[in-house]
C-alpha cells in the first residue's frame, strides 16, 4: 500500500468483530458512531451517559491494530439551537479514549428546535435549508467541533425524500462553501447520492461536477431497500452496481480521498452474509488500489 | 427565530399525515399556528405535497416503534392490531422521543398500565416484559456512574 492509497474500512456494529476475526487483513480503520457506546438520559439528568463498557473494551483493543475514526448522528448541526455541549463533551470523551483520525456528522436535523435537548429528538433525519443563514449556523458549530476535538471535520450528505423547495443554493454549493469558511471536509456518502437520484431524479454527474473535489476525504458505501415506491439507506444490503462505476470513474479525481467506508446494520449481517461482507471489501481494496494507481499516473510527467 | 418555528413545523408533518393532509387543504390555516416567513410557508406547503412526505411519515413511525419492538416484542404481539391504535395515542400523548431506548419503552408501557382498554390477556404479559425493561433500566443507570473511556 502507498500514502496516496485510500484506507478501506467498516462501521462498526456488534456484527463487525466476526467479520475482523474472519478477513482483518482487509480491514484497515473501523468507523464507530459514539452515540451507540452509550445510553443517554437527557439532558440536565445526573450521570446522563449509560456506557456500553463491552463495546468500548472491544474497540480500544482495536485501536492497537486498526486506526479508528469519529461518525457522530448526535449533534444535530443544523438545528436552529446551541449545540449540546454535554454531548460534545462526551464525544471529547470518547475520542481521548479512541483517537480518532477525524470525525464525521450529518448534514440532516435530528433534534427538534423549541424542545428540550435530547428529549426533543426529530425521529430521524430532516432535510434542512441550504441558505446563508444555515451557512453561518453550520459553521459555528463546526468551528465548536473543531475546537473540541482538534481533529479534522467532515459532513455527510443525506437521502432526501422530500427536498426543501427553492433553496438559495444547491447542496453542493453548500459543502463548497462550508469548506471555504472552515475548512471542513465532506465524507460523500454515495449510496446516498444514489438515493437521492432513484427517490428525487437527481443528476448524479451534475452533483459532482458542482462539487469542489479537493473537499472529499471519505466515501461512504451500503445498500438499500424499497418501502413502497420510496428508495431507503436502510444499510440492508451490498452496494449496487452503479456505485461502484461511480467510484472508478469519480475516485482518481478526489485527490483527497483517504478512505472507504461500507456501511451495513447488525440485523442484516446474516442476510448479507460474512462471504458478502468479504466481498465488499476484497472490491472495495482493488478499488482503493485502482485509485492510487490512477493518481500515480497523474502525478507522471508526460 | 423562524427557522427555529420551520423546524419544528417541519418536524410535526413528519409526524403526523394529518397535518400533512391539512396543509395540502388549506396551507393558511394548518400553518397558522408557526411563526413562518412567506417563502418559509411556500417551502412547507411544497414538502407536504411531495411524493416524498409518505416515506419520511413512514420511517419517523418505523423508528419511533424500534425501541417498543426491540424490548416488548410479546406486549407488540399481544397487541395485535390495537397495536397501532394504542402507540398512536402514545406519540399524541408524548410528541417528544426519548432516545434511551429503554426508557422510551418504560414510558410506553405505563402508558399502557394508566389505560383501561387494552384487549383481553394483554395485561399480564405487559407487566412481565415491563419488569424486565425496568430492571434492566436500572442497571443502565447504575453503570451510568462508570466511565468506560478512561477519564
Amino acid at each position: 500500500m502507498t500514502a496516496t492509497t485510500p484506507l478501506v474500512g467498516l462501521l462498526y456494529n456488534p456484527a463487525v468483530p466476526a467479520v475482523l476475526d474472519a478477513a482483518g487483513e482487509l480491514v484497515d480503520f473501523v468507523e464507530v458512531i459514539p452515540d451507540r457506546l452509550w445510553y443517554d438520559f437527557g439532558a440536565n439528568t445526573a450521570d446522563r451517559f449509560s456506557h456500553a463498557h463491552g463495546a468500548v473494551d472491544e474497540l480500544r483493543r482495536y485501536t492497537e491494530r486498526h486506526a479508528v475514526i469519529g461518525h457522530g448522528i448526535g449533534l444535530s448541526l443544523p438545528s436552529a439551537m446551541p449545540l449540546d455541549e454535554a454531548l460534545l463533551d462526551e464525544v471529547a470523551s470518547s475520542h481521548r479514549c479512541l483517537d480518532y483520525r477525524w470525525y464525521s456528522e450529518h448534514l440532516s436535523m435530528f433534534l427538534t428546535p423549541e424542545g428540550s435537548v435530547p428529549d426533543a429528538q426529530a425521529g430521524m433525519g430532516l432535510p434542512m435549508v441550504h441558505d446563508d443563514e444555515m451557512l453561518g449556523l453550520v459553521g459555528h458549530k463546526v468551528r465548536q467541533l473543531q475546537d473540541a476535538l482538534d481533529v479534522p471535520i467532515l459532513l455527510e450528505n443525506a437521502t432526501i425524500f422530500s427536498p426543501i423547495p427553492d433553496p438559495d443554493m444547491s447542496e453542493p454549493e453548500f459543502m463548497n462553501r462550508l469548506h471555504g469558511e472552515t475548512g471542513c471536509g465532506m465524507l460523500l456518502d454515495l449510496h446516498n447520492l444514489y438515493a437521492n437520484t432513484v427517490n428525487l431524479g437527481w443528476a448524479p454527474e451534475d452533483y459532482l461536477r458542482a462539487l469542489n473535489p479537493e473537499i472529499v476525504v471519505e466515501i461512504h458505501l451500503a445498500g438499500g431497500d424499497w418501502l413502497r415506491s420510496h428508495y431507503t439507506d436502510s444499510h440492508s444490503r451490498r452496494t449496487p452496481d452503479p456505485i461502484w462505476a461511480w467510484l472508478h470513474e469519480w475516485g482518481p479525481r478526489l485527490t483527497n480521498l483517504a478512505a472507504i467506508t461500507f456501511e451495513y446494520h447488525e440485523s442484516y449481517h446474516n442476510r448479507i452474509g460474512l462471504d458478502g461482507v468479504v466481498a465488499e471489501l476484497e472490491a472495495m481494496q482493488s478499488c482503493a488500489a485502482d485509485i492510487a494507481i490512477a493518481r500515480a499516473a497523474r502525478l507522471e510527467p508526460a | 427565530m423562524t427557522l427555529a418555528s420551520f423546524q419544528r413545523a417541519l418536524t410535526d408533518l413528519t409526524a403526523s399525515p394529518a397535518l400533512c393532509r391539512a396543509v395540502r387543504v388549506d396551507p393558511d390555516i394548518a400553518l397558522d399556528q408557526y411563526h413562518l416567513t412567506q417563502k418559509e410557508a411556500m417551502r412547507l406547503a411544497g414538502i407536504a405535497g411531495s411524493k416524498g412526505m409518505e416515506a419520511n411519515c413512514m420511517l419517523y413511525r418505523a423508528n419511533r416503534l424500534a425501541p417498543v419492538a426491540l424490548n416488548c416484542p410479546a406486549l407488540c404481539d399481544a397487541l395485535g392490531d390495537d397495536l397501532n391504535r394504542l402507540i398512536s395515542a402514545y406519540w399524541d400523548a408524548e410528541p417528544n422521543t426519548n432516545v434511551h431506548f429503554l426508557a422510551e419503552t418504560d414510558r410506553f408501557c405505563c402508558f399502557l398500565s394508566r389505560r383501561s382498554d387494552l384487549p383481553e390477556g394483554v395485561a399480564p404479559v405487559l407487566e412481565r416484559e415491563h419488569a424486565l425493561v425496568v430492571a434492566r433500566l436500572a442497571a443502565s443507570r447504575a453503570m451510568a456512574r462508570r466511565s468506560a473511556f478512561g477519564d
